[in-house]
């Protein structure tokens, strides 16, 4: 058996969180055993990828090989917010080398010189060396590469010195709401929260533009309730529609009012399998908010189009000119007998199977003699006309150190001023959220809410859960009194744990005979009894590959049961308990 | 670069006609076909529109759907055409005719919102779309100063066989004046134009 690219795919696609890695053990790792040309290898020296390591390159060490090998990041890619795929070039002729990064453990893949090496996570053949290596790559030659007919320096300058912030007006509707508030929500987030989800539906344009290493580009975005009711179509043509948001007065008047320098309409999936669209002559959209997030992210998308994102070259189903170097980042797919395929944020979803990056850039395209390079974005953007108040506008910033350990953590929201006269003045209100998985719409991988304040204090014994070295992110938004809403993201690392628990219950010192959990099959709730053992614990819930559905806090007594209310869907999962220096770790089943 | 000024000529000379005289008088000679972007077919199975685009032989998919306006059933057709490998290019909307009395001539008005039509007049539309059709690159409406007034007919409702037929001529202005590509144009004409459609049972 070979293993070709096609499979690549496949190996890589077991990481998202909600996959069965035991499942995955007996049968794709299995099958790699088999093959002979595959080396099973190790991962030494590499943590968690970090999230900008877009830029950065590792060092790989394959056994078998005298040699060393400098991978130079091509794309990072970020898949259902705690899996990292790293994708890197070695060599030539299409070697490639991935790295993986999940709460499971980190798994690498690489063809070099038809030489197969594989590590995975749960595997023990683990015997090679990767290093992280801090230098990164050379943006400068990545701008000059990617220019058709040699360096452009001016716009190359532009990369760096055009740092703008765009203002658009989403106007959301009744439907849109409606159709948000239909989306599962855990009974431990009382605020939910169609507008935190629609929020983060905006931000993760912000965030695709951030993995795109596109620093000092932002949008910030005014959410504004629109009753559109009486202007659609009767007969749901999206395109009438977008011309009636174009000529629309009260559209016209608000944008003017609040000084947008796009417009979004947010509403509901009526235009069946069109999610959205956008005015290439016009600042003008449609977004249906039920695809904000992961996998499709249309809001970032359509206005990834705006951004004059666009799709492939002729040569890959696109329409775009295989001759043209108008269209050097945003290519959707990449499929070939040589390269696997992946999808940027710009792709077609064809089917459920497929997803979108949170990257404008190719992932990692090196054929015919074009680079796609995220960065060349940046001109298009800097090419926008900021119709208002450049840099003038409101914007926001976080202060706090992102390493977290043991010790509380004090986070700041910084503002920086509008200008006088422009929208986004005090008072402001904050949302704070900390969370692994905020851009999914999976809401359980929220981790905690905070209050109405412009700084906030992280205790990590407290607020993360105690036995996962994953890394968070907390986000956080500011209102103005006008309405003018701006948000950011902090990615916090933890560096250590406050006490690394045991790798089964079998050595805690808290056994399941002290503590029992019923019933079990379990449906709504967990009742915990306990022998010997009191006090105020955390609990955790993970899924079978580790990934973290819920946590929070139960007092235990003798006396009294402690009870945890789950809401989860049939299958089996691990509830983990410390309390002080003890820990529990058990599996149940949930049967509905 | 010599072919780019020669393509910007003729765009030029084109524009310019079509801003003194769009449509052709009766007794002249036609006009060349003009350049343009020609597509498949999205979906034959429930009809099929044929026409001219601009002098060049044209063939999308028909699809026949109702709305609803104050208890009043209306028709109205989707011609939707694509690129070779199913994504969605051109878009043209018509209709507005009443199902209680569909047979008969309607005048295409420009009116964006079909929420007042009694059976004389039909609305359409027309966009031109790219990428995986979630981009709109232009997109026309009626050009009421045509010489040719724009119209749909309805000449056969077959509520046993449930097929519908008729003719159209549709005549179009940007709403926004074209600029991504020389084979986009200010003004757009569908002549000769005849379909048929499935009636939804």
């Amino acid at each position: 058996m070979t293993l070709n690219y096609g499979q690549v795919s496949n190996l890589v696609s077991f990481l998202p969180a909600n996959s069965d890695i035991t499942s995955y053990e007996l049968t794709t790792w299995d099958t790699l055993k088999a093959d002979p040309t595959a080396l099973s290898v190790t991962l030494i020296d590499l943590e968690v990828i970090p999230a900008n390591s877009k830029a950065d390159s590792f060092l790989f060490v394959f056994p078998g090989r005298t040699d060393t090998l400098l991978a130079v990041g091509q794309y990072f890619e970020k898949r259902n917010d705690s899996t990292y795929v790293w994708w890197g070039n070695i060599g030539q002729f299409g070697d490639v080398v991935a790295l993986a990064s999940t709460p499971g453990g980190r798994s690498l893949y690489a063809k070099i010189d038809s030489s197969v090496y594989f590590a995975h996570p749960l595997s023990n053949r683990y015997n090679a060396l990767v290093e992280h290596r801090l230098d990164s790559i050379r943006w400068n030659e990545t701008c000059v590469s990617y220019m058709e007919d040699g360096p452009d320096p001016e716009a190359c300058a532009k990369i760096d010195t055009c740092k703008n912030v765009f203002h658009v007006l989403v106007l959301v509707t009744d439907e849109a709401l409606e159709e948000v508030v239909t989306m599962p929500v855990p009974p431990s987030l009382e605020v939910h929260i169609p507008y935190l989800y629609l929020q983060f539906g905006m931000h993760s344009l912000n965030f695709a533009m951030y993995n795109s290493g596109l620093v000092g580009k932002n949008f910030r975005f005014s959410m504004v309730p629109f009753d559109f009711s009486n202007h659609y179509s009767n007969t749901s043509n999206i395109l009438n529609d977008l011309d009636e948001l174009n000529i629309n007065d009260d559209v016209f008047e608000i944008a003017d009012d609040l000084r947008a320098d796009a417009v979004i309409l947010l509403t509901d999936d009526r235009y069946g399998s069109i999610a959205g669209v956008m005015y290439s002559l016009a600042p003008y959209g449609i977004v249906s908010a039920n695809n904000m997030l992961a996998p499709r992210y249309t809001f970032a998308h359509e206005i990834g189009h705006w951004l004059n994102g666009r799709h492939n070259r002729v040569s890959n189903l696109g329409d775009v000119s295989d001759n043209s170097g108008e269209c050097n980042y945003g290519w959707r797919k990449i499929s070939s007998n040589s390269a696997p395929d992946q999808f940027s944020i710009m792709a077609l979803m064809t089917d459920n199977d497929n997803f979108r990056s949170l990257v404008f850039s190719n992932p990692r395209y090196f054929g015919n003699g074009f680079n796609a390079n995220a960065e060349y974005i940046s001109t298009t953007f800097c090419g926008l006309a900021d119709e208002f108040y450049e840099n003038e506008e409101l914007a926001i910033s976080i202060s706090g150190t992102t390493a977290l350990c043991d010790d509380p953590v004090t986070y700041t929201i910084n503002i920086d001023a509008s200008g006088f006269n422009v929208p986004g003045q005090a008072p402001f209100t904050y949302k704070w959220q900390l969370g692994s998985g905020i851009f999914t719409n999976n809401p359980y991988s929220t981790f905690k809410s905070y209050g109405n304040t412009n700084s906030i204090t992280i205790n990590p014994l407290i607020d993360l859960p105690q036995n996962s070295e994953a890394d968070f992110y907390l986000y956080s938004s500011a209102i103005s009194s006008d309405g003018v809403f701006v948000n950011h993201i902090l990615q916090l690392k933890r560096i250590c744990l406050p006490e690394k628990p045991a790798e089964t219950s079998s050595v805690s010192a808290l056994s399941i005979s002290k503590v029992s959990i019923c019933p079990n099959p379990a449906k709504k709730a967990l009742h915990l009894t306990s022998l010997g053992f009191a006090g105020n614990a955390n609990y955790s819930i993970h899924a079978v590959d580790g990934k973290m559905l819920s946590f929070g806090h139960i007092i235990i007594a003798e006396s009294q049961p402690a009870n945890i209310q789950i809401n989860l869907p049939n299958g089996y999962y691990t509830l983990q308990i410390s309390l002080g220096k003890h820990f529990l770790s058990t599996p149940f089943i949930v049967e509905n | 670069m010599r072919y780019v000024f020669h393509l910007f000529l003729i765009l030029a000379f084109f524009s310019c006609k079509k801003d003194d005289d769009h449509t052709q008088n009766p007794g002249e000679p036609s006009p060349p076909p003009a350049d343009v972007y020609i597509y498949v077919p999205c979906d034959t199975s429930t009809g099929v529109a044929r026409g001219s685009k601009l002098g060049n032989d044209w063939i999308s998919g028909a699809e026949l759907s109702n709305y609803e306006v104050n208890d009043t059933l209306y028709w109205y057709l989707d011609f939707l055409t694509c690129t070779s490998d199913g994504l969605l290019r051109e878009y043209l909307s018509l209709g507005g005719f009443p199902d209680s009395h569909p047979l008969g001539t309607y005048s295409i008005v420009d009116k964006n919102v079909p929420s007042g039509y009694h059976g004389i007049y039909g609305f359409s539309s027309y966009g031109m779309l790219g990428d995986d059709g979630d981009l709109l690159l232009d997109f026309y409406k009626p050009d009421t100063t045509a010489t040719i007034n724009s119209y749909l007919q309805i000449t056969r409702w077959d509520t046993i066989a449930h097929i519908v037929e008729g003719n159209f001529h549709l005549a179009y202005r940007a709403t926004h004046v074209p600029t991504s590509d020389p084979k986009h144009y200010e003004f757009m004409e569908f002549s000769d134009g005849r379909f048929w459609a499935k009636i939804p049972e």
